[in-house]
C-alpha cells in the first residue's frame, strides 16, 4: 500500500520536472519544479523522514524559488531550434549507459526499507543510534552527529555559505563614488 | 557606472500586505522554534536561518523597501554568528580540549550557542544573497549608498 504510493508521488515528481523543462515562462518552470519537491517532502514524510523532509522543503522550495526568482532578471529567451542529431545521440547513449550501470549498481542495494546496519554489523551509523542519547544528551541524532560527533563539517557548511555571501558582495556591489570619480578622470 | 542604478522595491496592495503581517511573526518565530529546539525534535540550525530568511523576504516583497536589511548590516550580522561558532570552538582549547571539541561532552548550553551562531549566519548569509543579487535599492539617505549592488544589463 505505502509501496504503490510512493510510486505514484514519484510518477507525479517525473511528470512534474518534465513539465519544468517544457515550459517555456520562468515562473511556470519554478513553480513546477517546486511543485515535485514538494511531491518528495511528502515522499520523505510518508517513509518516516521527518529531517529530510525538512531539508526538502526548505532547499528546494523555499530556497530554490527565492534565490532564482531574485536572481535572473528577465525571462529567459529560450532557443526554439532542435540540438544537432550528433548532440543528440551522445546525450541518449550516455543515459543508456548510465542506465544499464545503475540497473547493476541497484541489484547489489538491500531491499526497500532495510537499513544498512542489518546487512553489515558495527557500522558508524548504528554506533551513532546506539550511543548518541548518552554520549551528547541530544534526542535528535543527527543534530548530535552534526554539533557533537563532526562539528568540523559543519564549520565546513558555514564556511561555503559564508564565503557565497561574501563572494556575491564583492563581485556584485556598486563601485564606490570614489572609484568612479577615479575612473572619470584616469 | 550609474549611480543610481537599481530599482526600488514599490511593494504589494493591501492584501498582501495584511496576510503577510499576519503571517511574518509566526514564521520569524517557528525558525526561532526551530532554531531552540533541535535538540530534541526534527530541524536544524541552516533549516531555521533559512526559515527565518524566506520570512523576511517575504516581509521585503509585500512592504517593499521600507523594510529592505542594508548589506552592511547584514555582513556584521553574519560575521558575528561565524565569530560565534568559532568562538565557541575556542572556548574548548581554553580548558585544554582540541578545537571544536567542548561540545563532544554533554553541554547543551555550549552546543544552544553554537546553533544561534549559525542560525544567525545562515540566515543573515541567505538574506544577503537575496538582496545583493535581487539588485533592490536600498531607501534613500541611508549612508550604505556606495554599498548597494548594481548589476549593469
Amino acid at each position: 500500500m505505502l509501496m504503490n504510493l510512493v510510486v505514484a508521488m514519484f510518477v507525479l515528481v517525473i511528470i512534474g520536472a518534465i513539465i519544468s523543462i517544457w515550459t517555456r515562462d520562468l515562473l511556470s518552470a519554478l513553480i513546477a519544479m517546486a511543485v515535485s519537491g514538494v511531491i518528495r517532502t511528502m515522499i520523505f514524510v510518508l517513509l518516516g523522514a521527518p529531517e529530510i523532509a525538512i531539508a526538502q522543503v526548505i532547499v528546494e522550495v523555499l530556497l530554490f524559488v527565492v534565490l532564482v526568482r531574485s536572481s535572473v532578471r528577465r525571462e529567459l529567451n529560450l532557443t526554439e531550434a532542435w540540438r544537432s542529431m550528433g548532440g543528440a545521440a551522445v546525450a541518449a547513449s550516455v543515459v543508456a549507459l548510465m542506465l544499464v550501470l545503475l540497473i547493476v549498481a541497484f541489484a547489489d542495494m538491500p531491499k526497500f526499507g532495510q537499513p544498512v546496519m542489518e546487512r553489515v554489523p558495527g557500522t558508524a551509523s548504528e554506533q551513532y543510534l546506539i550511543h548518541s542519547a548518552e554520549d551528547t544528551g541530544n534526542l535528535n541524532v543527527l543534530t548530535a552527529i552534526l554539533l557533537n560527533y563532526r562539528p568540523l563539517d559543519t564549520l565546513g557548511q558555514l564556511a561555503i555559505l559564508f564565503t557565497a555571501a561574501v563572494g556575491a558582495v564583492a563581485l556584485l556591489r556598486r563601485k564606490t563614488r570614489r572609484d568612479a570619480n577615479e575612473s572619470n578622470s584616469g | 557606472m550609474n549611480q543610481t542604478a537599481g530599482e526600488k522595491i514599490a511593494g504589494m496592495g493591501p492584501v498582501a500586505r495584511s496576510i503577510s503581517s499576519l503571517l511574518v511573526p509566526f514564521i520569524l518565530l517557528f525558525g526561532i522554534h526551530m532554531a531552540a529546539s533541535s535538540h530534541h525534535e526534527p530541524g536544524g540550525a541552516v533549516e531555521a536561518g533559512i526559515i527565518i530568511a524566506a520570512g523576511y523576504v517575504l516581509a521585503m516583497l509585500a512592504f517593499g523597501s521600507r523594510v529592505l536589511a542594508r548589506p552592511r548590516g547584514l555582513m556584521l550580522l553574519t560575521c558575528l554568528g561565524a565569530l560565534i561558532f568559532i568562538g565557541a570552538g575556542m572556548a574548548g582549547m581554553m580548558t585544554g580540549n582540541a578545537f571544536l571539541t567542548s561540545f563532544s561532552v554533554m553541554n547543551v548550553k555550549l552546543a544552544l550557542l553554537i546553533e544561534i551562531g549559525i542560525t544567525l549566519a545562515s540566515a543573515s548569509a541567505l538574506l544577503l544573497l537575496v538582496v545583493v543579487m535581487s539588485n533592490v535599492r536600498v531607501q534613500p539617505g541611508g549612508k550604505d549608498d556606495e554599498f548597494e549592488s548594481a548589476i549593469e544589463e
